[in-house]
This record gives structure tokens, sequence and C-alpha cells, in this order.
């Protein structure tokens, strides 16, 4: 039964956890205003909820301490500073950790969490200390939540009793032990911190200790009192410990303040009733798992097709009816391709919302002070696309923050202010979309850029004087450049601008630096809105169908045997651009061997900056086709980028005319 | 008991999960995708999604024997790992069920199979069972290409 509910509690629960992670960057960056906090209360408490409900009782463990801390802050009982950010997004990042194994085997994964459960303890108390409340050690019971079920099914209250002995005590070990005699008698027994063995051994040390007992509504007091009783008793603190998905307000009067347990009581008048409401809050989105849609798209395609067929045989009846009963079938078919194609579009936001986060690390990590700025996040493009560009776009921001930056002392020097500014900005124009990242930085440097360029060959010192800026940057995205005086774990992981450029490439896509020294630089993805449907040609090679996007082809030419030359042995045509390489798809794709009758039909190809002519036996058409993967089996194929279905049921390659400039 | 879907290559018997197999089809179109390796024969066009096929015979290392019927020739479609793969077989034959306990572990070489392909083997009436190990089968495309090419370098 719990399978059923895995799925919405995995989605909801990793949402609050990315809530929580904006939250807390907010707060870091805004401070404490209640409002915020209002809202991470919440979200914490939702999560631990839900957790605690669905048996994740390590998961809800930790979200309750993370709760107390917030609870904490947004009462104002402890005073915001770093480190509870910190701790607050050490507990975020062990929460999705927790939740990303819960995804992968169902089971919470059983190691402890120590080391977060302190520093969030940690937290709270150093917080509470320099707000003067002096808080003993902490709570060091952990199944309270049970015990307190247990209570309840008993009609009783459970309540943590903190006892303290005054300084001097002589014998704590027995007054101690006459205490939880006292209790024993009044209450039932749960358990205490240090246990009664070895306070009867006469191994308690230090003048406090913790009990757990539960009593019968209205009891608490007479139980304190009993305690109190005893010789040396300086005080006894009691305080009510509640199931933690139960929110009610009481009076605490007699008992002192206890975060680690009280923290969900303690909301104020007004949030008990309205946090139960916000989990009910249904959003105006529907979430689906991609592969539905997918699935639901390979239906489509099909029914595609069935109707092409229909169409021929209809063709053939000549029916005026049945005829434009197909005419509006092929409309209907048409809007529906339309509107699974803006299924396939999502908001940059979706990745884009975990970028905050990597920064604010970034800037401790690199000592560097900048504001990180978004815009554009509702700007929608092809999921496929947008997942290629998520790491892409980490390594810009990873550059400008390690490169493009300057350190805020250099900063303040040159005049400039001491926080930078990064910028990530996603728009649309003219059928594409555009991803920015731009810095305020020191811009690039010319000399430093031509200086490497020289000491690796690539240019003459003469040549590299006489480039203009775009091409002196192009220089940037060769294999093999790197201008970095350090390789740091920030931005210097092997892969270099090269990559990047590749990457942006094989989506069909572009990118663009634009750069003034002194005042910044600024990288221009420009990519296809989407990569499910594109113009094709298409081309027969050896009686084998092909599709050639006709994003690369400049134009197709009939070529006779005095066009092509031979330069190294290798044919080569050439015309007012320079040369262009040619190749025989048939002896490419192993098909058979070169034709060597003429004319031949050339289809000439633009790969970024690279030209080659490609040779194929006819061209058929050229026409919208839907862009299938390979899949997983075919992955390392290179010589084509998928397939597609054509109108009669027969699949066609897609080729790559990237590899098609490689030798095979 | 688990069932199994018994498949014939030559004059062998394959047997695949039940739960791994997704449809069994019969030959259609099969697009070759050049220069790939001599048992995937190519990409077919089902339900709307492209399925890579690959020869069974071929994938496992058996000289396929020339006979049967063409008529009764299959592609039984599996998917492990969220991968899909349509495998070129003679013969569906039956489905049956077999006991864990029933299923003996692989000798070294089963009929020229090599024991990595293999989950083990079972009685089937008078015919010996191969129980196919399909994350294996499926799997290793790229160690076989490196393989092959150190074939072609080496001879």
């Amino acid at each position: 039964m719990q399978e059923a509910y895995l799925e919405a509690f995995l989605t909801e629960s990793m949402e609050n956890v990315e809530r929580l992670e904006a939250f807390c960057l907010t707060l870091e960056r805004e401070g404490a205003k209640p409002g915020l906090l209002d809202e991470m209360f919440r979200a914490a408490h939702t999560l631990k909820g839900m957790s605690a409900t669905m048996g994740f009782d390590k998961l809800a463990a930790l979200t309750h301490r993370a709760e107390d801390l917030l609870g904490a802050l947004r009462d104002a009982r402890v005073s915001l500073e770093s480190r509870h950010v910190d701790a607050l997004l050490s507990a975020v990042d062990r929460m999705r950790s927790r939740l990303r194994a819960v995804a992968a085997s169902s089971k919470e994964p059983d190691e402890p969490d120590d080391d977060v459960l302190d520093m969030l303890m940690d937290a709270l108390r150093a917080g509470e200390q320099a707000g003067g409340h002096g808080e003993p050690d902490r709570v060091p019971f952990v199944n309270l939540s049970e015990w307190a079920r247990q209570a309840a099914a008993e009609g009783k209250e459970l309540y943590l009793v903190h006892l303290r002995l005054v300084e001097d005590c002589i014998m704590p070990g027995v007054r101690l032990a006459m205490a939880y005699q006292a209790m024993r008698e009044a209450a039932t027994w749960f358990g205490a911190h240090p246990d009664e063995a070895q306070v009867m051994a006469g191994q308690a040390e230090g003048p406090e200790a913790f009990a757990a007992v539960a009593v019968a509504p209205g009891e608490i007091e007479r139980l304190r009192q009993a305690v109190l009783d005893i010789t040396d008793m300086a005080a006894c603190d009691v305080s009510k410990a509640d199931l933690p998905s139960v929110t009610s307000s009481h009076d605490t009067a007699t008992a002192k303040t206890r975060p680690a347990l009280e923290a969900p009581q303690r909301a104020h008048g007004g949030s008990g009733p309205s946090e139960a409401m916000v989990d009910l809050r249904m959003d105006a989105t529907l979430r689906v798992p991609i592969r539905k849609v997918d699935a639901l798209m390979n239906t489509l395609s099909d029914l595609v097709i069935t109707k092409t067929r229909i169409a021929t045989l209809v063709q053939a009846l000549g029916d005026a009816e049945l005829k434009e009963t197909v005419e509006r079938l092929d409309r209907l078919v048409g809007e529906m391709q339309d509107g699974w194609l803006q299924l396939r579009m999502v908001p940059v936001e979706t990745i884009f919302h975990r970028y905050p986060r990597m920064m604010r690390d970034l800037e401790r990590r690199l000592q560097r002070e900048f504001d990180f700025v978004m815009t554009g996040l509702e700007t929608e493009m092809d999921r496929v696309v947008l997942e290629e560009m998520g790491e892409v776009i980490v390594h810009l921001l990873r550059n400008a923050a390690d490169h493009g930056l300057e350190p805020p002392d250099e900063r303040e020097r040159l005049g400039k202010p001491k926080r930078g500014t990064i910028r990530l900005s996603a728009y649309t124009a003219g059928g594409h979309v555009y991803l920015e990242v731009s810095d305020d930085g020191r811009g690039i440097d010319r000399h430093r850029v031509l200086e490497t360029a020289v000491a690796k060959g690539w240019v003459t010192l003469e040549e590299g004087a006489a480039l203009p800026d775009e091409s002196v940057y192009a220089l940037l995205f060769r294999p093999g450049f790197s201008t970095a005086e350090r390789v740091s774990d920030i931005s210097g992981r092997g892969v270099g601008l090269d990559a990047v450029r590749d990457k942006v490439e094989a989506l069909g896509g572009q990118i663009r630096l634009d750069s003034s020294p002194g005042a910044g630089s600024t990288f221009t993805i420009e990519l296809p809105l989407t990569l499910a449907i594109l113009s094709a040609l298409l081309v027969s090679v050896r009686g084998q169908v092909f599709a050639i996007p006709t994003a690369n082809v400049d134009e197709v030419r009939k070529i006779t045997r005095d066009d092509v030359r031979h330069v190294q042995e290798r044919p080569v045509l050439s015309d007012d651009e320079g040369i262009v390489p040619v190749v025989d798809l048939a002896s490419r794709l192993a098909l058979g061997p070169r034709s060597d009758s003429y004319p031949q039909t050339a289809i000439l190809c633009r790969e970024g900056k690279r030209r080659l002519a490609l040779i194929v036996d006819h061209v058929l058409d050229e026409l919208e086709i839907v862009n299938k993967p390979l899949g997983r089996y075919l992955e390392d194929v290179r010589e084509f980028a998928g397939a597609t279905v054509l109108g009669d049921g027969r699949v066609s390659l897609i080729l790559d005319v990237r590899a098609m400039a490689n030798p095979a | 008991m688990d069932s199994y879907v018994v498949m014939r290559v030559g004059s062998e018997r394959y047997a695949a999960h039940v739960a791994q197999v997704r449809s069994v089809e019969r030959v259609g179109d099969i697009t070759p995708v050049p220069r790939t390796l001599p048992f995937i024969k190519g990409v077919m066009h089902l339900r709307g999604a492209i399925v890579p096929v690959i020869d069974l015979a071929e994938r496992v290392g058996l000289t396929r024997a020339a006979d049967g019927d063409e008529e009764d020739r299959r592609i039984v479609v599996a998917e492990v790992d969220e991968m899909a793969v349509g495998m070129l077989v003679d013969a569906v034959e039956d489905v049956v069920s077999i006991a864990p306990e029933a299923i003996e572990p692989p000798p070294s070489v089963v009929g020229g199979l090599e024991a990595v392909y293999l989950r083990g083997v079972a009685r089937w009436g008078e015919h010996l069972l191969v129980l196919l190990n399909l994350e294996r089968v499926f799997s290793a495309v790229e160690t076989e290409q490196l393989r092959q090419v150190e074939k072609l370098v080496h001879g």
C-alpha cells in the first residue's frame, strides 16, 4: 500500500526540500523576516509529518530537529547567525540524499545522521546561550515521539523532566535515585538519563538528570512538587512532549522552554490551523512522469503513419466525403502534435533553481563576493535541451566566479564595487532560446590569450596582433586552451570551453563570447526551441534513405569531375569561401565503393565553422521529421543522431553531419 | 515457478524470463544501421519507438543453421535496464514454467555459448533449455566492439 503513495511523497518532499533550500538562501541574504521563517517552519513541518507517516523515522527525526531550530528562530528565542544557515543547509543536503536513497530503494538508509543532528543542535544551543537562556545538555532521548504515542494510547501525557541538584549536593546519586523513585510511584516511567542502574550504582556524575514520564492530564504539577520535596533538589522543570503531528496550544507556564521537544506546540496563536491547510494546497500544474509523455508521443507518431496510409487508400477510392473526413483527421493529428510539443517544453527554472545554492557555496570557497542574479526563469525550452545545458551552465558559472570576477580587495583597488555581479538570463527570440552568463569582472585579457596561442604555435605574433577581438576570443574555445594561472578544483576539471562549445553545437546551437576589458564578459548560447521536430533533406545512398537536418545544409549542387581537386590526395571542392572536403557517403557508411561517375550530387553542409560536401545518389524530398532517439543500446553509434519514421512506416536514420566530417 | 519464453535458434532452445519480454513481433522492415557490429541487424519501428534488432544467434556466437521456415521467424522484444532490444530468432515455441530449483548452474560452454551469457540450464522435454542472461547479452557491446577491432588489427 505504501508504494502507492511513495511517488507522491517523494515528489512533494523533494519540492519542500528545494523550497527550504531556496528559503535558506533568502534567509542568509535578507535576514530573519517573520513571514519567511513561518514559511520555512511550515515546509519543515510538512516534511516531518509526511516522513513520519511514511515510516521514515530518521528523516522525520532530522526534519524535526531542523524544525526546532526554525521554530526557535521564528519565535526569536535565538537570533540568526550564519552558523544557523550552515546547519540548515547541511540538513537540507542530508534530507535530499535521504530522499534520493528512498527513491532508489524505497527504503530508508540506515546510516545515522548524528553529524547533522549535532550541527543543528549546536547551532540552536549556541544561539540560546548567546540569548542568555543557558540551556543545559541536550535531550538524551531518541524515541520521545514513540513514547508520546504510547502515553496517549493510555490517556496520559508524556513529559520530559529536567532535574537539577544544588551545586554542593553530597550524595547526588542517592538524591537522583530518590527522585526517580518518587516519579515511578506517581507516573508511568519511560526512561532516564543517566539511567536508573547507573544512578543506583553511584555512577551518576554531575547534578543534572533527565527523565521521561507519563501522567494523567493535570497531574504533572503534583509530580513536580513531589520531586522538589526531595532534599538538595534545586529545580525540576517539566515540558510536555507531544505527538509530532499534533498541533495544540497549551499552557506551559511551569515548563521551561525546551525547543528540542516543543517547537510545534510553541507555534504562536494563529499558525496552528493554517499549517494543516498548507498541506492540502493544490497546484494548478499536473506532474507527469516523462516516460508517460514519451509513450504518448510514440502512439501519436504511429497515428500519424496510419493516417498517412489511410489518406493514400482514400486517394485511390476517390470518395469525396471520405476524403473530407481524412482531411479533418489530418488537421486534428497536426494539432495533437503541436500540443505534444508544448508538453516537452519546461521552464528553465526546473534546472536553474539549483544554481543559487551552488553559487553561494562557490562564493565562500573561492572567497569572492558577488550577487547572483537570475532572470527569465519562466522561459520555456525543450526539456532534453535544457537538461543537456545544465552542466554547461554550471561550467560557465564556475568560470565566471573563479576566473571572471576579481577578488574583493582587487575590485576595491580598481575602484569597482567590492561585490561583483554574476548574471544568468534566459529569453526567447526568433525561434531560438538564449542563455546568457555574464559577470562584471576583469574581462578577457586579449594579450594573455594571444600569448598562450603564440606559445602553442597556433598563431604567430604578427598574425595575432592583426586579429580582431572576436577571433581572439574564438581561440579560447580551442581544445587545449587554458589561461587560468592555476588549475583549481572549481573550474579546472579538465573540461574547457571547447567541451562547452562541443555540447552546444551537438544540440544544434551556437556559443558566443563578448567581453570588454575591466568591465566583464558575457557568454551567449543560442539554441533551437526544440529538438523533437526538425526540417530535413531526405537523400538516398545505394538504395537506403537517410535524413540530413536542413539546419546543416547550405546548398545542393551537381558537381562534375572538373570541380573536384585533390589536396594531399583528399578530394575537395573549392568556392569563394575556401576549400570544402568531399565525403562520399556510400564509402563513409560502408554501403559500397565510392562512385566514380559524374555528375554527382553534392550536399554542401556546415557544422559550426566546418564545411563539407556529402556525395549522395539522389535527393528525394525536404520535410519536417520527428526526431527519435536510437536508444541506449545504440548510444555509441556516432554517425547517426537519431531516426525518424517516414510516412510509409519505414525507419530512416538521421545523419550526424558533425561525425561525417571525421574519418570513420 | 517462473515463466520463460522459449525461443528456437537453429537446433538450440533459449529461454528469456517473461518479466523481461515486452512483446513478440513478426519480422517487418528492418533498417540497417551502417558501421555497427554484424550482429546488429538494424532498427525497426515499433509502436512509435525505434527499437534496435540483434540476431540472437550471431550475438551469442552461434553460426546460424540455415533451416526453418521464414514464416516462423520472430523478433522477441525484451527490456533490460530501460533498454529495449529486439532479438531475431527462428521461432518462438512456448511459454513454460520452470521452478528455480530445476535450474542448474551453467556449464562453461553450452552449444558454443559462453557462460557469461547464461543464467543457467534446465530440462524441457527432451531439450536442454538455455536460460539467457539478457543483461549480459545486451551489454558489453563496447567490449565486443573492442574485441572486433582487435581481431581486425591482430588478425
